[in-house]
């Protein structure tokens, strides 16, 4: 019974790879900014770079998923159901499609945003003491 | 608002806000057009001849549901971030600095460059010159918004944010909390007046030093007055023995515009009756009521605070 | 092709059978499926009689939360009035938006899929009706408590998102803000239980061949808003968790001095708010993909591009949450990807959009009745709400436009637009469905108009407002401002909008009948299962479907279904009972027999709210009682249940033979588990997100100078015990399978409880024993605040454990009847991970960065 079930978690797994995929990109590199904030103050070049890379591999993943779906080579079925084939196909390739484009979309601050000029360094999150407080 | 009749946010009169003007021209008339191609495509398919089946498909899905939406929101994503980058991106060689606290519910304002010294409720700046303005809050969370010259940014506890506000004229720009943060909200306003920079100089001038004697008799009484009914416990007059933090500092405040956390226009009137009864004209303010206070009492109180320049 | 395949396709070569039905069987049905009447009536579970009280209470909350809307207009009309006052007024408008979102929106659409998703799949009922009527009755008691604090001055006052520190025990004393946490504590409660119902239902009860492309749209937009109550809730759950810690007992997770930091509580509350907008609105949007097609008579244009719509609606409104958060001076890159993410939402609604226009634009000469007029209204107004939507997804925009009135109008564009005029629509369409009559159309017409017009008129003002500078959340505004006018218009909107839901309500009094025999029918010429004839155990007999309109392809399917020509015509084991289908093809796996009415879920629910209003009030003696009573009730409840294999393997029609009881994955229950273990697990990881959010805030501070961490040789000891629990467990499951005596499966069972609860409590114990306290620092308040979350599952599991137990001695649980054990076991092994990731995690971290 557990063998069973596996290709079925697998099977939506490969229709849900798309917005997986960009969940996890989401995740990343907000958590690659956040990280490099607290560390260093700044989301520095280090980070952009992950940032990017991890981009570019999120984007090559959703390229290759939907490429598969719509080409019907993923995911294999061990009866072939028309109907199905066909869901995963048109629905599994539109949700990589828009989740190319969304890790595309969520890559650009990273090259658009610049850094904090040095008079601003505590600027937007910093806690540097604000001078005398009055109580 | 001006006299072309706009709403402040769409009649900005500085580099802080301007942009984001344009922009939400942008917007406001980008969706407009889209808006009417979507009722065009729903009036088509409702009362349409039928021909109008010929163009119900997926084909028309993709376009318009997602060729359109991608190439329309690309270029605003980098609009939007484009300009983000700018707003936050600017540096500045001399800029003026100032520390504003959100209390509840009035603002703890305190000018650090050039001079050092404490006021509230009006924030004063220098017509072209950047401020700096440090917003902190020791309690609950605020947001500082003053539409025609920034957007709005938060105060909250644990954390200091920085904003710029640059006027390019002068004037007197609205401001108000725009976090909800209990009671009173609604009434915590305030006012940044931009000032010619030879004025501003003389404004800070005056406002660092220390406060005016009471110049007439009736103003003695009242400064006496002051000091027994315990003003100075909440109250900071520079100059006296008035030396609480609690509540906003008075040592200039007749020279403020408003009254109240920027509620009130600032008159002998508003004054007797904003020290006899707060709770009505701000209910939940912690100012307490001094209604026993008799006509010539309450009198003496307000010349002497009103002789505070 | 696999045996139940196989089995499947010969048995529906003999369907229909038009050999005429034995007669007692249509009397057998209907004994079975009998209603219960009279001072029974609340032990009914029968999902059309729950879910059409459930909309009705919904319904109601939505009136009554009206009409605290209509009190703030009336104090907004003019500038500086005081017709309310400022603490009724901050307690109105925070009440107006919980009761909107929780006790209203979210309630609503959820009882809809109660009501109409059997129906749709042509199942009896759903997988667990008595978990579907014990949510709506802890929701009905616990939100009618609720609302009653507004009479009282009682009612919560820090917003609908009660943002601490204003919500904390400093500068919200009072108990008000507890009761806005007991209010959602129900809310969480009854939607979690729906979102179980609601994914077991939609994938393992259809009708035998309905595959996934041929599931109606609303059951996608069912299945995708589960998944999503499953995801987000618990971060909600987790934050009003911390919030009553820090409240009652001052761990200061949110206080700034402590090392809290107050942005805590907006991440969780928005990681659950944002996605909470689309919860409510996608059920909705599968409204419109059901309604839109009837009314254009066509075939929805696109159905697989609106399948991948719903989902990416549903994944991509997780990474929303922070642009909630644009003006608290987040790093400008980080505000970037949401902007960014905000953006791309917006792709799968027009996505929708498009399709729905195209089918409109595919069918024939639209028929203006009630609910075309609340589809074309929909679209309009949502519309409307979604350009504003990506308005406010711009960063320097929202600068501007955060916590204003162009806010309020955004959002009620939106709520309104995408959901209450879709809910109207859904109601026109589907009252007939239950009801002896059909609405009026005549009045349903001035409805319509009432609210459109009142809406616009309410809601277009408030964008200018805010562009004036009128901030949301203002009990009053100053005079000439250039606010006035507006706010003027404004209120007379809003009344207008109350004339035309007082109108609704009038007819809905009049023409509402509730009944399942006699019902109007399909009065719109619907092509789904739900219009197939009904009585009390839904439809006759459950067809093979074959396409995504099932009626309009085969005008004789109703027939056929009512004469019982096709699976499962009667109820052959003289019990409730449906048909489990394989989750993508639906393939029939076996028979599952439902429990009826009963008493104990509805006691179960009365003392769990005693219990939760009791704590409110802080009443900590009877509160135990009644929490003793409520798991007494729930364990009593649960004991009926699992009844084994008693049953020979029936014949459900066309000599197709489906055994009664299934174990392991295939199982209902099993699966149910596992959405459960999915929210608890949701919870622990929104506990480690807390746990490094507020290291980021401090990471020179973590853990605190002068702390000392326990020893590796306590961590080993710790795993060390975790790993004899799950050892033992697995002996105590392996004696059990063998069929070895009693005490040889107690002993390792009970066994390995002890281990659990030495590892837990001996780890919650080692902290304690450094001198660590919750109660000083934000690192102590998230180190116990884990042992905590392992405390809250290992208290479930031991409760199982006994109750196991009980049922192993009395011989209700064997070897072969053992569903209770599995379920059992998989939360404990659940319980065994989490706690050994979160001992790893607590021990490990601070050495980790120091």
């Amino acid at each position: 019974m557990a063998r069973r079930s596996l290709p079925t978690l697998a099977k939506w797994a490969v229709l849900l790879g798309g917005p997986l995929i960009w969940s996890a990109h989401l995740g990343f590199v907000y958590a690659v900014a956040t990280v490099a904030i607290t560390l260093t103050g700044e989301a520095g070049l280090v980070s952009r770079v992950l940032i990017g890379l991890a981009t570019l591999v999120c984007l090559a993943a959703t390229a290759w998923i939907g490429w598969s779906l719509w080409a019907g080579r993923l995911p294999r079925w061990e009866t072939p159901q028309r109907d199905l084939i066909g869901l995963w196909r048109k629905a599994g390739a539109l949700l990589c499609l828009l989740s190319f484009l969304a890790v595309l979309w969520q890559g650009l601050p990273a090259i658009l945003i610049p850094q904090q000029p040095a008079s601003h360094d505590d600027l937007f999150g910093g806690t540097a003491p604000p001078g005398p407080r009055s109580r | 608002m001006s006299g072309k009749g706009l709403p402040p946010v769409l009649d900005t009169a500085g580099p802080q806000a301007d942009p984001i003007a344009t922009l939400s021209w942008v917007l406001i008339v980008g969706g407009g057009v889209i808006l009417l191609i979507i009722l065009v495509a729903l009036g088509i398919a409702l009362f349409g001849g039928a021909w109008r089946r010929k163009f119900a498909g997926e084909r028309m899905v993709i376009i318009g549901g997602i060729l359109f939406p991608v190439v329309t929101l690309t270029g605003l994503l980098t609009y939007g971030l484009g300009l983000t980058a700018g707003l936050v991106g600017t540096e500045d060689a001399d800029p003026v600095r100032i520390h504003v606290t959100g209390e509840q519910w009035w603002w703890r304002v305190e000018y650090l460059e050039p001079a050092r010294f404490t006021s509230a409720n009006e924030i004063v700046i220098p017509v072209g010159r950047p401020a700096l303005i440090d917003l902190a809050s020791d309690n609950v969370i605020h947001s500082f918004w003053v539409p025609e010259l920034a957007g709005k940014l938060d105060m909250i506890p644990g954390k200091t944010n920085r904003i710029r506000l640059l006027a390019e004229e002068p004037g007197v720009y609205f401001g108000a909390c725009a976090e909800y943060c209990g009671g009173p909200h609604a009434l915590m306003l305030f006012r940044v007046r931009a000032l010619p920079p030879a004025d501003y100089a003389r404004w800070v001038r005056r406002e660092s030093g220390s406060a005016m004697p009471p110049s007439e008799s009736l103003a003695a009484e009242g400064a006496a007055l002051f000091q027994t009914l315990g003003c100075g416990g909440c109250h900071q007059v520079r100059g006296t023995r008035s030396r609480g933090l609690a509540g906003p500092d008075l040592t200039h405040v007749a020279s403020r515009l408003h009254l109240g956390a920027g509620i009130l226009p600032n008159n002998k009137g508003t004054l007797g009756g904003w020290v006899a009864n707060p709770q009505r004209l701000k209910p939940g303010v912690k100012m307490p009521a001094y209604s026993a206070l008799s006509a010539r009492e309450l009198r003496a109180l307000v010349t002497y605070m009103d002789g505070l320049e | 092709m696999t045996e139940e395949e196989a089995a499947f396709h010969a048995a529906a070569k003999n369907l229909p059978d038009p050999r005429p039905r034995p007669e007692e069987e249509l009397k057998i049905l209907e004994e079975v499926w009998r209603q219960p009447t009279g001072w029974r009536l609340p032990t009914a579970v029968n999902n059309n009689i729950v879910g059409s009280a459930y909309v009705g209470a919904a319904l109601l909350f939505f009136v009554l939360a009206g009409c605290l809307a209509l009190l703030m207009r009336s104090q907004l009309a003019t500038p500086m009035a005081e017709i309310v006052g400022q603490e009724t007024y901050n307690q109105l408008f925070t009440m107006h938006g919980t009761v909107m979102m929780f006790l209203f929106a979210v309630p609503a659409v959820e009882a809809m899929g109660v009501l109409l998703l059997p129906q749709m799949l042509a199942a009896r009922d759903l997988p667990f009706p008595r978990l579907s009527a014990f949510a709506f009755w802890a929701y009905l008691v616990g939100g009618l408590v609720f609302f009653t604090t507004i009479f009282f001055g009682a009612s919560p006052d820090g917003g609908w998102f009660m943002y601490p520190p204003l919500t904390s025990y400093v500068y919200s004393p009072g108990s008000n803000a507890d009761w806005w946490l007991l209010g959602i504590g129900f809310i969480e409660i009854s939607a979690i239980a729906g979102a179980i119902e609601i994914v077991v239902g939609v994938l393992k009860t259809r009708s035998p061949g309905m595959s996934l492309d041929k599931l109606p749209l609303f059951g996608w937009a069912m299945l995708v808003f589960a998944g999503m109550i499953i995801v987000g809730f618990p971060a909600i759950i987790l934050g009003t968790i911390l919030l009553e810690l820090e409240r009652a007992f001052h761990w200061p997770f949110f206080v700034a001095e402590k090392g809290g930091d107050p942005l805590l509580w907006q991440h969780l509350f928005w990681f659950f708010g944002h996605p909470e907008v689309y919860i409510i609105f996608i059920p909705a949007a599968g409204f419109m993909s059901m309604i839109v097609p009837v009314v254009a008579r066509a075939r929805l244009v696109g159905y697989r591009l609106v399948v991948a719509a719903l989902v990416a609606t549903g994944f991509i409104s997780f990474g929303l949450w922070v642009h909630h958060m644009f003006t608290t001076g987040l790093p400008p890159i980080s505000t970037g990807f949401f902007s960014a993410a905000s953006m791309a939402v917006s792709i799968p609604a027009g996505i929708q959009v498009f399709a729905w226009i195209a089918t409109i634009m595919a069918g024939e000469r639209a028929r203006w009745n009630v609910p075309t007029l609340f589809t074309v209204g929909f679209l309009i107004i949502f519309t409307m709400g979604g350009l504003t939507g990506v308005m406010v997804a711009m960063v320097p925009f929202d600068w501007q436009a955060h916590d204003t009135y162009f806010v309020v109008a955004h959002l009620h564009y939106v709520l309104i637009g995408g959901m209450v005029f879709p809910l109207f629509a859904a109601i026109y369409y589907w009252v007939p469905m239950v009801s002896r009559f059909a609405l009026s159309e005549r009045l349903g017409k001035w409805v319509f108009w009432l609210m459109f017009t009142g809406m616009h008129l309410t809601f277009l003002p408030m964008h200018w407002t805010g562009f004036a500078g009128m901030p949301r959340r203002v009990y009053t505004y100053l005079p000439n401002m250039g606010f006035d006018g507006f706010n003027l218009l404004s209120s007379i909107g809003a009344f207008t909008i109350g004339a035309g839901v007082a109108l609704f309500v009038f007819d809905m009094a009049r023409k509402f009948r509730m009944t399942q025999e006699e019902n109007a029918g399909n009065v719109y010429g619907g092509g789904t299962l739900e219009w197939l004839p009904n009585g009390s155990y839904a439809a006759r007999s459950i067809p093979i479907v074959k396409s995504r309109e099932p009626l309009w392809d085969n005008p004789e399917l109703g027939d056929q279904v009512e004469q019982g020509q096709w699976f499962l015509p009667g109820a052959p084991t003289h019990r409730r009972e449906t048909i489990v289908t394989s989750p993508l093809k639906a393939i029939p796996q076996y028979l599952v027999i439902i429990p009826g009415p009963s008493w104990w879920h509805v006691i179960a629910a009365a003392f769990t709210a005693a219990l939760f209003l009791s704590l409110t009030v802080k009443l900590t003696l009877p509160a135990a009682l009644f929490g003793v009573i409520a798991i007494g009730a729930m364990l009593r409840w649960a004991w009926e249940l699992d009844k084994g294999p008693d049953h020979e393997p029936v014949d459900v029609g066309g000599g197709l033979k489906l055994p009664v009881y299934m174990l392991g994955n295939r199982s209902h229950a099993i699966w149910a588990v596992w959405v459960l273990i999915v929210v608890i697990g949701m919870i622990f990881a929104c506990m480690v997100f807390s746990y490094l959010y507020l290291w980021s805030v401090q990471p020179d501070r973590w853990p605190p100078a002068g702390t000392t961490l326990p020893s590796p040789l306590h961590t080993g000891t710790t795993l060390l015990l975790l790993a004899a629990s799950g050892g033992l467990l697995t002996v105590a499951d392996w004696m059990l399978t063998r069929a070895r005596g009693k005490a040889i499966v107690l002993t390792p069972f009970l066994g390995a409880l002890m281990f659990l609860i030495l590892a837990i409590a001996g780890d919650i114990w080692q902290w304690s024993a450094t001198g660590l306290r919750p109660g000083e620092s934000s690192y102590g308040a998230s180190v116990f605040t884990l042992g905590f979350l392992n405390s809250l599952n290992l208290f479930t599991v031991a409760l199982m454990v006994l109750f196991v137990t009980a049922r192993l001695l009395v011989g209700r649980t064997d070897p072969v009847r053992r569903l209770s054990f599995d379920t059992t076991r998989l939360l404990w092994l659940y319980t065994i991970g989490q706690t050994a990731v979160s001992v790893v995690f607590a021990h490990g971290f601070p050495r980790l960065v120091s």
